[in-house]
């Protein structure tokens, strides 16, 4: 009976192993390939410049469409605050147009 | 214009809301009475003096979409110009106000005239916007100097011949991958000429669309530049531009990029 339970436990040392051994491969499994994804996308960064300077065009469509799609929406935003800007100058000079007719309209006023 | 008027000063845009900036392409051509023809019969073309052409929002280009503002409101009975058309020592010349026009023009022009017929060369443009009430240059010739554009193209192409090779010779894949990161960071932290070119490459392999992509990103990573530069950001460099935009494409996949 004891024997078996020896055997038990060696069997449960041995999965206990077995299952560290395998979590630590996959861990450094997951850490390679997160290693691996950060040079990609370093690499993809490098060669989104290289297309930014257009002396290269080699970066795939998939990227390229994300980029340009990324720069589309940096770009509408600023237009946007551009417009707001733009719509603020207007109000200021109404205001002021407003101002100097009513102060011109007022009786006794030169 | 001193900086702090600036910070408070919107830029120039066209009716469509993108900003104002003159880009002229330039398309080599091939035969000529075929692409008055070409021209003539386009719906959108009007023709308005000896090869002179105005390029109207409508028909066959009226499902082109500006971003740029949401609240464009179109009239259909009086389409708004987009960009004018000249043909003149052999040369066909589109000359657009904004970048976004010249990104749409391009594949436009290439699926109704073909590429035997007239095809595209090159795009002069002006890395900077203006102010509302800035003077604008007049007509495109007293922007450009052909042989300084040419320059700074053979320039930029000849250095990056050299990375390459030296990129080929390196002993292992990340002293190339080093080579090649030195070179971009010092390339597009580089200042950007007032004026300058691209020269269009051609393959017959893709889409429109996707063929001209990298002219696409070429030409708006510029004016992103032009933009922020002008809202005060006066460092703010092409290298800024690709790795914001970069970092919005990766950023979505949780990647985070260490230099």
């Amino acid at each position: 009976m004891s024997g078996s339970r020896d055997e038990l436990s060696d069997v449960r040392q041995t999965l206990l192993g077995f299952t560290e051994g395998i979590t630590k491969t996959l861990e450094n499994t997951k850490s390679n390939l997160d290693d691996k994804l950060k040079q990609l996308a370093y690499l993809q960064q490098q060669l989104g410049k290289l297309s930014m300077l257009g002396v290269s065009d080699q970066i795939g469509v998939d990227l390229k469409e994300k980029l340009a799609s990324a720069l589309d929406k940096t770009i509408t935003e600023a237009n946007h605050a551009n417009k707001q800007l733009k719509e603020e100058k207007l109000n200021t000079l109404s205001k002021v147009v407003n101002d100097v007719e009513s102060n011109i309209k007022k009786p006794g006023s030169r | 214009m001193t900086m702090f008027e600036r910070l408070q000063k919107p830029f120039l845009t066209v009716e469509t809301g993108e900003a104002y900036q003159p880009i002229r392409l330039t398309y080599n051509v091939k035969q000529k009475d075929k692409l008055a023809d070409a021209l003539n019969s386009i719906k959108c073309l009007e023709n308005t003096g000896v090869s002179h052409w105005n390029w109207y929002w409508s028909d066959e280009c009226a499902d082109l979409h500006f971003e740029s503002l949401d609240s464009f409101k179109r009239k259909t009975d009086q389409p708004s110009r987009l960009g004018t058309i000249t043909i003149m020592n052999g040369c066909l010349y589109l000359n657009l106000p904004s970048f976004k026009r010249a990104c749409l023009a391009v594949p436009f022009f290439h699926r109704i005239i073909h590429p035997s017929v007239a095809v595209v060369n090159k795009a002069d443009f002006i890395n900077k916007v203006f102010g509302l009430s800035e003077r604008l240059p007049h007509g495109f010739t007293e922007l450009f100097n052909d042989a300084e554009l040419d320059k700074i193209v053979n320039q930029r192409v000849s250095d990056y011949e050299k990375v390459q090779e030296q990129c080929e010779l390196a002993k292992t894949a990340n002293e190339a991958l080093h080579i090649l990161a030195n070179y971009t960071k010092a390339e597009t932290e580089k200042r950007l000429p007032y004026a300058e070119r691209y020269s269009f490459e051609h393959s017959n392999l893709a889409e429109p669309d996707v063929a001209f992509l990298g002219f696409y990103i070429f030409l708006r990573g510029r004016e992103l530049v032009a933009i922020r530069r002008w809202f005060g950001e006066t460092g703010y460099t092409l290298s800024d531009a690709a790795e914001e935009s970069m970092e919005q494409v990766f950023g979505g996949m949780d990647i985070d990029i260490i230099e």
